[in-house]
């Protein structure tokens, strides 16, 4: 029913007391929005939560879309907010999974279900140091690189979603990628 | 080679729009002939590569098998929790009979708390009233008339007949309350006028009249026809 309507259209319909256009909304973006949010988070579960809190934040704002932007910038703005929230708490709770932004090595690490002496493969590890590089990267460095790597969206989708100019968004695709080589190439990790 | 040092590359656009092959086909060809030509370019593109291939690397043996999470709305909730300013503005905005029964609710509602304020306001008026009714007023005692007690302003208005003698000559006397100021020469006019009175009947000086009140003629402030005469004459 929904299949032909434009996002734009399934908001307006949401405001009018549709549930059903909106459970359009969350089929569309949630893929991305989980995506955007594991990326940004770094652990499956907080990923999750993330996603839940972002359209359950978007449900409730919906009076207040006007519709000046694209309800795809709208959700990854939400979404972003959302993961910030998320590891504002965490970091109060000291259980941040990420390492610190500042990239110290001495930082505590609590440690995954896959980081459990028992679990513990070099691929792991691997996979660990990226995610921790990843997390060093500054928010709005972390955001580009992860819309493009998880969320597989193009240049001219991000430029659009974060109504950010087509040379910025590259220009800061080329920095986070820069900012994670380096990172990466302190910590060398054979790769498997 | 000619846009590029060892400190970065001009050609950073082109790196990442070719990597993810989002470059067009001339600037293709372009970033290719310029990688032949420019090691730093070379280089730098191998590096970036394999960051990139780290995150795809992450992004596959973490993310790739998760299956989206069931995203649930409570749709009711959502409604509840913002249900007191929702309603009170969909209050705001009723249309066709729901407004027309709030504004008469609301006018009966007006109208039954005027009533109760109206009702309040001449209770105390009743009350105020009952209790003025309710002062006792000292009985007179005196065989004086009752008025001169209650209303002495209107005794000072009165003609007050001092019955110094049957003469015509002697005028009656008015009592005043006049606020006027008594001047030295109207006092003069007044003591000459007694004088003269005297002068004139000899039987009033014997004959004494009974103090009616406790006028004093000194104090006399008012302006007499005779005195106009006397300042006349003496003018």
């Amino acid at each position: 029913m929904y299949k032909t309507s434009t996002d734009e259209q399934l908001v307006e319909l949401a405001v009018g007391q549709d549930p059903d256009a909106f459970g359009e909304i969350v089929r569309r973006w949630e893929r991305k929005i989980f995506a955007l949010c594991f990326g940004m988070l770094g652990r499956e579960d907080d990923a999750g939560d993330a996603a839940q809190e972002a359209f359950i934040a978007a449900y409730r704002n919906l009076k207040n879309f006007r519709g000046e932007a694209q309800v795809s910038s709208w959700l990854h703005r939400i979404a972003v907010n959302q993961c910030l929230t998320i590891k504002r708490r965490q970091r109060t709770r000291a259980e941040d999974y990420f390492d610190s932004e500042d990239g110290s090595e001495e930082r505590v690490f609590v440690a995954s279900p896959l980081l459990s002496p028992a679990r513990t493969t070099e691929k792991a590890e691997r996979t660990n140091l990226i995610r921790q590089a990843v997390g060093a990267l500054p928010t709005d460095l972390r955001q580009v690189i992860v819309m493009k790597e998880f969320e597989e969206m193009t240049f001219q989708e991000i430029s659009e979603t974060l109504e950010l100019p087509l040379s910025t968004v590259k220009s800061r695709l080329y920095t986070a990628l820069k900012q994670l080589r380096m990172r990466l190439e302190r910590t060398p990790v054979e790769v498997v | 080679m000619d846009n590029c040092n060892k400190n970065g590359c001009e050609f950073t656009d082109e790196i990442v729009s070719y990597m993810y092959d989002e470059i067009g086909e001339s600037e293709r060809v372009k970033f290719e002939q310029h990688l032949l030509d420019c090691t730093v370019c070379t280089d730098e593109f191998a590096g970036i590569a394999n960051a990139r291939f780290s995150m795809f690397a992450w992004h596959k043996e973490e993310f790739a098998h998760l299956p989206t999470p069931n995203i649930v709305i409570p749709y009711r909730e959502t409604v509840e929790a913002t249900g007191f300013l929702a309603g009170l503005r969909d209050l705001l905005t009723l249309s066709g009979w729901p407004a027309a029964a709030t504004v008469a609710a609301g006018l009966i509602v007006s109208i039954g708390l005027g009533f109760a304020v109206i009702n309040y306001v001449s209770g105390d008026q009743d009350m105020v009233s009952n209790t003025s009714t309710n002062i006792a007023v000292p009985p007179v005692a005196s065989s004086e008339p009752q008025t001169s007690q209650i209303n002495p302003i209107r005794k000072d208005s009165e003609t007050v007949v001092v019955p110094v003698a049957d003469d015509p000559q002697v005028r009656p006397l008015r009592a005043s309350t006049g606020q006027r100021p008594r001047t030295e020469r109207t006092a003069k006019a007044v003591s000459q006028r007694t004088r003269d009175t005297v002068i004139r009947n000899p039987s009033a000086t014997t004959a004494k009249a009974p103090v009616l009140t406790t006028y004093d003629e000194t104090d006399d402030k008012s302006l007499r026809l005779s005195d106009l005469f006397d300042e006349g004459g003496a003018g």
